[in-house]
């Protein structure tokens, strides 16, 4: 067992901000975890998790420009930091040592 | 710019504003509009406004929410620990003081759980039936003399009502039966409490059933529910329905439903409820739509009235309905509606226990309450004194008065906290143990958790508030100075007149009790040393038949050894709800008295039985018709007559003259009911028909032997009857029952608080004890005397209890006598009583107090003086 401990939720968001790679702030993500598994987020569940991984240091975030729509708000785009792909690889890692246990059995009839 | 219209909603979006952590408002606003200008745009306004809302309802959650406490972060949190720990640490090093408070409190504390579930559970009598504020229940007020009350109507009433009135959403007639005989199968016989009731009842009343419906079970004649329970004690696990059973061994009747068990917190006990059609079978005259007459106790008439209808309005066009069927009785009987709710309280239609009493025992509980608090504010302000150093301490490198006063309070938090939940412990483990001991008619209800988890925080905060302010005002108002120079005294914070006058409030409190209990006790003596006939080792066992087998189980009893004398008769003297009265005719005058007569039917056995002394005339002499007549003393009263030989040989004629005969003497007055009421006129004559029971004086001291030769004479003479038996006493003690809980209530909280306040005294003596050791010892060393030494700290409280007697002696006077107003015979208030009270007071002080004071006075003066 890593000492890391990733929720199942918390792992999909992290993976979400990986793939859009610089665009990734609160309502894309929303819309690509939404697009990609038809799955409904709602912004509360989302940002609770966001800011959470942000304080186990698996993100870091910065401000960008103010536009004319969203009321004016800025965004803030989050990025994945070193660590937090390390904890990504790990816990695949440790899907996939899963997967090759399971004899081939299971699979096969 | 935009018009409004096409906005996020402005409240959602200002409670967004408000709670969102400041850091995080931007971005996540940013988002929800952006989202909102989104949906606007595919699903319309509507929508789009309501799931900005649920948006922001989903991001009230704690990762987003600021913090409580500001975001500038005081480390305040070591602060608390710190107080905590101050708090503990004092605990410790104070333990005398800090297991007396938690002694004192958890006491307190543990009655006010009792009282407040033994409220709770009798306000929630009968509030589970739908509507029952529009549920009443019809009762008589009859204006004879002066008026009397009964819970009940006359037979043809429910149905007048039903045809004639239109307030009603639904009426039932209920005839319930004390005592019937149920025959299951062959053999199997019981006595029950039956009823017999319309299909209505269950419509007013909550009572499901589990099998059937009422509508069906109940609409044939000869058909009759019982409760689940009851099921299963006449036909264990077999299919109660379609099974048969025999009411007094001529009425067959088929089981048609199962009841849910009656709920315990009902006043309604009735297990088995018969159809209403099989009521004429069993007594014609309950169904007889002409008997206007008179009015039997058993026949209940319940109704839910339509929403909006006015109770006073049904009353008010009641009036004149009796006349209408019996015009020669104007204005003698005044129907009325009683709420449903007042069926558990009202003393007056025979309810469970009055509303009085349920707020004397809340005052109790306050007072015990108050009691407790007292002795931690005295204790704690003496014990600022000995904190002094500490305090200044604290001041001194900066603790604000606010601070210091926030400690105290978390050190009476924590005291109040463990007191509490010992007292939760204490109430848990002794409810089962006080039931038993109450009886059954007034229980207490063990608390449920959700009760408690209001009324246990409200207690807490009430006790550290009234407890902890003063002190810790006192505490925190200290100059440094002082208290570190050690100059502090006693006087130098003032609260010492405080602490007399708490003082003296607790000891009005123990008088006030002492005095209510001697008064009860008094007056429990008084109403039960004399009933005017003898109560002890007499049993009663009910006839089987009225006829010459009854003389001849008379005569077979008379002969046992364990049997001194055997009377047959109505019922016994004290005859509680048996009573029978009766209009008369008195010597030759045309015309009824104005008051009833109760009516006794008895053999020439009865005064011999029960003891009743006959003051002039003679005895009945044995008839089986009606003869002869004996009178009571009121009798002869009520008539304004001179002497009681003046009734001797006069006529008597009862029962609209059917029954006449000659007055032969006049017995002693007996008190025939409660003593609530007063004292009735009185005839007893034989007549055979009219026995109902055998009263049977036992001798010796084995009456389980008796009592089986008595049974198997009885069942062999009436093998189809169930034989019972009841002893007087029981019986008469029945009809003082919730007086008997009362007092027994009342003696255990005067006791307790009795011994709150002997802990806070015997605290506070150590204290002062403490304080004066060196006092003391000069004194001694003066020459003074042991027990001048004892009355240096007796006199002080002396005083104190005399002033407390003077404010609680005019209080409980007049608590008491409102009290007695409930009597008709009762006792006066005599002055000793208040002297006694004092005394009581004034000689567990001194105990208390010389146990500690002796020690001081006894000591070795050198061990006290050479510290220095």
């Amino acid at each position: 067992m890593s000492k890391h401990h990733l929720g199942e939720f918390e792992e999909i968001v992290l993976l979400t901000v990986a793939i859009l790679h610089d665009e990734a702030y609160g309502i894309a993500i929303i819309d690509e975890m939404e697009n990609r598994l038809e799955r409904k987020v709602s912004i509360g569940a989302l940002q609770t998790v966001l800011r959470r991984l942000e304080k186990k240091g698996y993100l870091t975030s910065k401000f960008g420009e103010a536009t004319q729509v969203r009321g004016g708000k800025r965004k803030r785009y989050f990025f994945i930091t070193a660590f937090g792909k390390k904890v990504l690889a790990e816990v695949k890692e440790q899907r996939l040592a899963l997967w090759n246990a399971i004899p081939r059995i299971v699979f096969n009839n | 710019m935009k018009d409004r219209k096409s906005l996020p909603p402005r409240f959602p979006l200002r409670f967004f504003r408000w709670y969102c952590h400041p850091e995080y408002r931007e971005d996540i606003e940013g988002d929800l509009m952006e989202r909102f200008e989104c949906r606007l745009e595919e699903k319309g306004i509507r929508s789009a406004r309501w799931e900005f809302f649920m948006d922001v309802m989903l991001l009230f959650r704690p990762g987003i929410v600021k913090s409580l406490f500001g975001n500038q972060k005081l480390n305040s949190y070591v602060m608390y620990r710190y107080h905590i720990k101050f708090a503990w640490r004092s605990l410790i090093r104070n333990r005398q003081f800090s297991i007396i408070n938690i002694l004192g409190l958890t006491l307190g504390l543990s009655c006010c759980i009792l009282i407040y579930s033994f409220v709770k559970y009798h306000s929630s009598f009968d509030d589970f039936h739908a509507d029952t504020d529009r549920i009443y229940r019809f009762v008589t007020e009859e204006h004879l003399q002066n008026i009397s009350y009964t819970p009940a109507v006359h037979n043809p009433f429910g149905k007048v009502f039903r045809e004639e009135f239109t307030y009603a959403e639904k009426v039932a007639r209920v005839c319930t039966e004390g005592r019937g005989l149920i025959t299951v199968g062959e053999q199997d016989k019981y006595r029950e409490a039956i009823a017999f009731a319309e299909t209505e009842y269950f419509g007013i009343m909550n009572f499901p059933l589990v099998r059937g419906t009422a509508e069906k079970a109940l609409s044939q004649p000869n058909s009759v529910v019982l409760t689940e329970s009851l099921a299963q004690k006449y036909f264990g696990a077999h299919d109660p329905v379609s099974r048969t059973l025999e009411l007094d061994n001529k009425i067959p009747l088929t089981v048609t439903g199962v009841l849910k068990d009656i709920p315990k917190n009902s006043d309604f006990r009735t297990q088995l409820y018969i159809s209403y059609s099989t009521l004429s079978q069993y007594n014609p005259w309950y169904t007889d739509d002409n008997s206007w007459g008179g009015i039997s106790s058993n026949m209940k008439c319940f109704v839910r009235l339509k929403a909006g209808v006015n109770a006073a309005m049904v009353e008010a066009s009641l009036s004149g309905l009796h006349e209408r069927f019996r015009p020669d009785r104007q204005g003698m009987y005044v129907y009325k509606l009683q709420p449903l709710k007042d069926v558990h309280f009202s003393s007056l239609y025979g309810g469970v226990v009055s509303k009085r009493n349920l707020v004397v025992l809340v005052i109790i509980g306050l007072f015990l309450l108050v009691a407790a608090c007292f002795n931690f504010i005295n204790l704690a302000t003496a014990l600022v004194l000995r904190r002094s150093r500490e305090i200044g301490i604290s001041k001194v490198i900066g603790g604000t008065r606010s601070s210091l006063f926030l400690r105290f309070m978390v050190e009476t938090s924590l005291i109040t906290f463990l007191s509490i939940s010992l007292a939760l412990l204490v109430s848990r483990i002794s409810i089962p143990r006080i039931n038993r001991w109450l009886g059954d008619t007034l229980r207490f209800d063990d608390p449920l958790p959700t009760d408690l988890l209001f009324f246990l925080p409200i207690l807490f905060f009430l006790v550290v508030f009234v407890s902890g302010s003063y002190p810790g005002v006192v505490l925190a108002r200290l100059s440094p100075i002082t208290t570190l120079k050690g100059k502090l005294a006693q006087h130098n914070f003032g609260g010492f007149n405080i602490r007399r006058t708490l003082i003296v409030g607790q000891f009005v409190i123990s008088q006030l009790l002492i005095v209510g209990l001697i008064v009860i006790v008094h007056q429990m003596k008084f109403t039960q040393s004399d009933l005017g006939f003898a109560k002890d080792a007499i049993v009663i066992v009910p006839t089987g038949s009225e006829d010459e087998k009854m003389k001849t189980l008379k005569n077979e009893l008379l002969r046992l050894s364990g049997v001194d004398n055997v009377s047959t008769c109505l019922a016994p003297p004290a005859a509680g709800d048996n009573s029978w009265s009766l209009t008369f005719y008195y010597d030759n005058r045309n015309e009824p008295e104005g008051y009833d007569i109760q009516f006794k039917s008895a053999d020439e056995d009865y005064l011999a039985t029960f003891d009743i002394d006959l003051v002039a005339g003679r005895n009945l002499l044995p008839c089986d018709t009606v003869r002869e007549f004996l009178v009571n003393e009121t009798f002869v009263k009520k008539l304004n007559l001179a002497s009681p030989g003046e009734v001797i040989g006069k006529k008597l004629a009862v029962n609209g003259r059917r029954w006449k005969g000659t007055v032969v003497g006049v017995i002693k007055d007996f008190y025939d009911q409660s003593f609530h009421a007063e004292k009735n006129p009185v005839c007893i004559t034989t007549h055979l028909k009219y026995y109902r029971r055998y009263a049977i004086r036992l001798n010796g001291s084995d009456y389980g032997q008796t009592l089986t030769s008595i049974g198997s004479y009885w069942s062999e003479r009436y093998p189809d009857q169930l034989f019972s038996y009841e002893f007087l006493d029981d019986r008469v003690a029945k009809l003082y029952e919730t007086e008997h809980v009362i007092l027994n209530l009342v003696q255990a909280f005067t006791a307790l608080a009795i011994l709150i306040g002997c802990i806070g005294l015997f605290g506070l003596v150590s204290f002062m004890v403490s304080r004066k050791k060196k006092e003391v010892a000069i004194r001694k060393i003066l020459g003074a005397a042991v027990s001048s030494i004892l009355a240096i700290f007796s006199m002080e409280f002396l005083k104190l209890i005399l002033v407390s007697t003077a404010i609680a002696a005019p209080l409980g006077w007049w608590v008491m006598s409102g009290w007695l107003e409930n009597f008709t015979y009762k006792i006066n208030l005599g002055l000793w009583i208040f002297a006694l009270s004092f005394g009581i007071c004034a000689i567990i002080s001194m105990l208390t107090i010389g146990f500690q004071s002796a020690k001081a006075a006894w000591a070795n003066p050198v061990d006290f003086l050479q510290d220095e």
